[in-house]
């Protein structure tokens, strides 16, 4: 533990995403328990009020506590965007590692097949499937996944192939040691910072993807609200209750700047000839 | 008894469009506890002969001739034709390599001792405890002085000199009988080299190690070998009894090489070898090395001369070896 935050301390940018992000999941995690409101018990007699002291960040139209959604809506949104992150970054590291190994025909099957999905055009797609109705969060969370391991898999196998041909992985067949154990043990934890740090990054990306898709109405449907969600009930009188879409847009900013700051300062610190503030 | 006989070894590349002769007709033999040195320039091939004993050669290297290897319980294994799982029992267990870069040779994102621990643990089937310990060891026994240190150490915080010991620890935690050791003090400053040497020398005897050196440093080949093979251009010019070559020399080519370690040794200046080493891709015809021999006649030029033993453990491939009674 005391390591984990010696590391974190050595990285301005990683220390700063780190206390941004952690403050963000502990309010979401915690938030609920705390406030006296629930997430979406209405209250009609309460709504529309701008910030107060009983209401910090104001009702919206339904007299619902915007500060109690918020927090929910976090738990919705990080919790989609971690899971479609975890998802792709595994489909993503099985294909670039078959790729790099197996190559051949199956290497360029699946390279093509990488290229296919970068050319779909994944909102349309994703918009035009869940308009039809079939929306629910374990399918946004798929879809979600499904078009974004394609950056992943190309990260890997471009990085297998160099890592293959070095010295060190020739000196580990030297030693005799099988072609798994040295997959597993000797490439893998060489591609690791990068994987890392792309998936660090792809879930800011999923996070905004999230919130845009939320936002057009189509993606997490109430009761559940998600930050896009609440984004888009400030839409009706943009000036007059600013406060719905002001607050929820802080969150989804604050969330990706602090990913990014994660994912920047990972980059350095997962260099293992990084050491310290240089 | 002989350890590994190497008969009419040929490696081709054939890997762009056209095939390429990289070792042609290498055959020696090597028995229990001695040393070979491989002595030779650049591009000579003498890292293919390496990698072709351990049967490590890349996909579009193809191998032909024996190579017969016997393990320490007898039985005979021909590292061309065997199957890889004979292949990874031979690797590490019977036959260690280090390499001649040793820094690119250890893995950058895992702690020294852990790879070390992490090869005795597959190899000899110890649980992990017990192979660190062992890890710990090995590193005091190939001389480095703060095993703990290095234990814990990546491999980029280490100087070139302990990260070619680590990676002879790396070679000889497997206990093998054959090291091959691919140039391993050519990236050493001259006392770490010495010192290198000693201790490969006490590993030999402590281990009853038989030692393949790669080098091109004659005189180290000269003081340290029982044997000497000296490679031109992918073929074996000369290879017999240490002492007979430095004695007498029979081929044109080892005569100017030795001359080269003398002077350098005299502190005088050498009279180079003129001209370059023969391409691969593009050989002379004849004996590889008549365009740069000082003796060549026109039959160099035309045939390529066949192997003459001179004695029992001396042999030469020349038409005019030079007269060694």
């Amino acid at each position: 533990m005391k390591r984990i935050v010696n590391i974190i301390c050595s990285d301005k940018s990683l220390y700063a995403g780190s206390i941004l992000i952690g403050i963000i999941i502990i309010f979401s995690l915690t938030g609920p328990f705390l406030s006296p409101y629930n997430y979406s018990s209405q209250n009609l007699s309460e709504a529309l009020q701008s910030p107060s002291i009983s209401h910090p960040l104001g009702t919206d139209y339904y007299g619902r506590d915007v500060l109690a959604r918020i927090m929910h809506g976090g738990q919705i949104t990080l919790g989609i965007a971690l899971l479609a992150t975890t998802i792709a970054v595994l489909i993503g590291m099985t294909i670039g590692l078959i790729s790099a190994f197996v190559g051949g025909w199956l290497d360029r099957i699946l390279m093509r097949l990488v290229d296919i999905m970068l050319g779909f055009p994944k909102l349309f797609i994703i918009l035009l499937v869940i308009g039809m109705g079939y929306s629910s969060i374990g399918l946004i969370i798929l879809f979600l996944a499904i078009f974004s391991w394609m950056e992943i898999a190309r990260i890997v196998r471009s990085e297998v192939l160099v890592i293959k041909e070095q010295l060190y992985i020739k000196s580990a067949e030297a030693i005799g040691l099988r072609r798994r154990r040295i997959i597993f043990i000797h490439i893998l934890p060489n591609v690791m910072g990068t994987i890392i740090v792309s998936s660090v990054l792809l879930i800011s990306t999923l996070i905004l993807i999230e919130s845009s898709i939320s936002f057009l109405g189509l993606g997490v449907q109430p009761p559940n609200a998600s930050w896009g969600t609440i984004l888009t009930e400030g839409r009706i009188d943009p000036i007059g209750t600013w406060w719905i879409s002001v607050f929820s847009g802080i969150f989804i900013i604050a969330a990706i700047i602090g990913f990014n700051l994660i994912g920047d300062g990972l980059r350095n610190i997962l260099d293992p000839k990084f050491t310290g503030n240089s | 008894m002989s350890l590994l006989t190497v008969e009419n070894l040929s490696v081709i590349n054939s890997s762009s469009g056209r095939s390429i002769s990289i070792l042609k007709n290498i055959s020696f033999s090597l028995n229990s506890g001695e040393t070979l040195a491989v002595i030779g320039e650049t591009g000579s091939g003498k890292s293919m002969l390496c990698r072709s004993i351990i049967g490590l050669l890349p996909p579009c290297f193809s191998c032909s001739g024996n190579i017969c290897y016997t393990s320490s319980d007898n039985t005979k294994t021909s590292i061309i034709s065997a199957e890889e799982s004979d292949l990874l029992n031979i690797r590490g267990k019977e036959i260690g390599v280090v390499f001649q870069e040793a820094v690119a040779s250890l893995n950058p994102v895992i702690r020294c001792g852990k790879q070390i621990t992490d090869v005795l643990y597959v190899k000899s089937k110890i649980d992990k405890n017990k192979a660190a310990k062992q890890a710990r060891k090995l590193l005091e026994t190939v001389g480095l002085s703060e095993p703990e240190r290095i234990f814990h150490a990546y491999p980029h915080q280490l100087s070139g000199g302990m990260a070619q010991r680590v990676a002879l620890a790396l070679a000889i935690a497997g206990e093998p009988q054959l090291l091959i050791a691919d140039e391993p003090s050519s990236s050493l400053d001259s006392i770490s080299k010495k010192y290198y040497l000693n201790l490969l020398n006490r590993l030999k005897q402590e281990n009853n190690l038989t030692l393949i050196l790669v080098t091109h440093d004659v005189d180290e080949a000269l003081s340290f070998a029982d044997n000497i093979l000296v490679l031109y251009a992918g073929n074996i010019s000369e290879y017999g009894k240490t002492g007979e070559i430095q004695k007498a020399p029979a081929h044109p080519y080892t005569k100017a090489l030795l001359n080269i370690a003398h002077a350098l040794k005299e502190n005088d200046l050498p009279t180079p070898i003129p001209g370059e080493i023969s391409s691969l891709t593009n050989p002379p015809s004849g004996c590889r090395f008549h365009p740069r021999c000082p003796k060549a006649q026109d039959i160099c030029r035309l045939k390529e001369p066949s192997s003459i033993d001179i004695s029992d453990y001396h042999s030469v491939r020349c038409f005019f070896p030079a007269d060694t009674m």
